[in-house]
């Protein structure tokens, strides 16, 4: 079987990736969608600055080694019936801003 | 971590970034310290994350994708995936982190944030969240037990023994549907097999078919009859006469010129390989018995050999395994072709035919695994134990079980 990627339009969009540890849970519980994660600032020096809740993440922006492609499975056509499966490489990724420190606690005066 | 906003919550853009610098005071960053833009980070609605799929490309296969050029991803449904270039072939194996990864279209990096002004709230949206992703490791030597044995189902024996069915016949596409490497690599292991194309089809030329064709040709020359075809002096286009006449595939000229042939002085004129075709008449002999007594095999090689030829012991490496045994010496048919790739298996298998190995012996088995003679060491490194006796070096198994 042959899989072919490649992209669709005429320019492959470049994405960034923001890489948290360890997974992400709502207060809420379920899902995600259309919630908020927090509010990203950076420092004159191009520090990231994360903020998640209560929580203050300090980051850093780094090149990859290897870029990463995104692929998304192609939309079957519903008038073929068997139709071959195919990816569409939609961005890539060079950049992901890394947050790697424990979350610091930000105490509220209340 | 924990999200704490509710995503129904209105917000005042002012009054938002209020309390987002008012969080980074008491986190100890001064906001004016920042640049002018932060983003409140999202996630889209709905979040569909497993629409997307991360692979771990280099600057390289990323300048083709964006040349608008075409990858493969290419396999039977049993194998590990390889990711295949026109020229290169890579092993894809899923990866994870620990790590959540937060894929935004948007999201502007330190290159494209907006740096001065008035500061303001920007939005960004994260389309995905992975943990995973595909690795590719770049595959320089091609498994070709595959390919040989597709190749083995329909030997072409002659046209007198074709039919009108092209059933068990590939073509280089039916063969990249099944083959897990890019078209160059796949062309390049073909090349080194007895191999043509035949009505379309990649064929592998029988060794009686071979052998017949040969022998033609070497009695053609022998009569000295045909302007331009002696053992040294092969005249290309004479050459491909001869064939023609003798009803041979076109291509067949092409394999045969490639494979038992060499190159002289003279452009156009090639003479016949002495190794090459010495090793083929010790292959007939050897396929016909199983074992041979080495007094009798040289002298028949000798006699069947053309007559300006003379065999030589190193001819046979990687074909015959010669046995100096306590009184007599044999030799038996001993292929490399037909040992199995993965070294582990290789070396157990040369290991349970004959314990122990001088180099010079084993080399030739082991020369098609691995890139250049250092890597050959690091082979015999990772898989044999060695031992000198008398002076001279010998290789054993590592396993014990072998060595009695």
């Amino acid at each position: 079987m042959q899989i072919p990627i490649r992209m669709t339009g005429d320019r492959i969009d470049e994405w960034v990736i923001i890489e948290l540890q360890g997974a992400l849970e709502s207060s809420l519980g379920g899902d995600l969608s259309g919630k908020e994660i927090g509010t990203l600032s950076y420092t004159k020096e191009g520090a990231p600055v994360l903020i998640v809740g209560h929580h203050a993440l300090f980051g850093k922006e780094v090149a990859l080694d290897k870029p990463l492609g995104v692929l998304v499975k192609k939309q079957q056509q519903e008038s073929q019936e068997q139709c071959a499966p195919a990816f569409d490489i939609v961005a890539s990724v060079k950049r992901k801003i890394v947050f790697k420190s424990r979350p610091r606690p930000i105490v509220t005066q209340k | 971590m924990e999200i704490s906003s509710p995503s129904t919550e209105m917000f005042d853009s002012t009054a938002r970034l209020t309390k987002a610098e008012e969080y980074l005071r008491l986190a100890k960053v001064d906001p004016s310290d920042l640049h002018a833009e932060t983003q409140v980070v999202s996630f889209a609605a709905p979040l569909l994350s497993d629409d997307y799929r991360l692979i771990e490309l280099d600057k390289h296969l990323l300048e083709r994708l964006e040349q608008g050029e075409t990858i493969i991803l290419r396999g039977t449904e049993n194998d590990i995936p390889v990711l295949c270039t026109d020229k290169q072939t890579f092993q894809v194996k899923e990866a994870e982190t620990s790590n959540a990864l937060l894929l935004s279209p948007d999201c502007h990096a330190t290159g494209n944030v907006v740096k001065e002004g008035v500061h303001f709230l920007g939005a960004c949206q994260v389309v995905s969240v992975r943990s995973h992703y595909l690795e590719l490791k770049e595959v320089v030597r091609l498994k070709t037990s595959r390919l040989r044995e597709l190749l083995e189902e329909r030997p072409f024996f002659g046209w007198e023994n074709e039919t009108d069915s092209q059933a068990n016949c590939y073509s280089i596409d039916d063969l990249l549907e099944q083959v897990q490497g890019s078209k160059a690599q796949l062309l390049q292991v073909i090349e080194t097999l007895p191999v043509c194309e035949i009505d379309g089809k990649l064929r592998q030329l029988a060794f009686e078919y071979r052998s017949r064709m040969l022998a033609d040709l070497v009695d053609t020359c022998e009569s000295g009859q045909t302007t331009g075809l002696s053992e040294d002096h092969l005249n290309r286009q004479a050459v491909r006469e001869f064939f023609a006449a003798n009803k041979a595939p076109p291509s067949f000229t092409d394999w045969f010129l490639r494979a038992l042939c060499t190159a002289t002085d003279v452009p156009d004129v090639l003479r016949l390989d002495e190794r090459q075709v010495c090793r083929h008449y010790a292959e007939l002999l050897l396929r016909g018995t199983k074992r041979f007594n080495w007094d009798d095999f040289w002298t028949a090689w000798c006699q069947c050999v053309p007559v300006n030829m003379t065999p030589k012991e190193s001819f046979l490496e990687g074909l015959g395994l010669i046995e100096q045994g306590a009184r007599i010496k044999t030799i038996e048919l001993f292929p490399v072709e037909d040992l199995p790739e993965d070294p582990q298996e290789r070396f157990d298998l040369l290991f349970r035919r004959r314990p122990k190995w001088r180099h010079a012996d084993m080399e030739p088995y082991l020369r098609d695994l691995a890139t250049s003679p250092k890597e050959i060491g690091v082979l015999l490194t990772k898989f044999c134990r060695s031992t000198t006796v008398g002076g001279q070096k010998l290789y054993n198994s590592r396993d014990s079980s072998y060595s009695a």
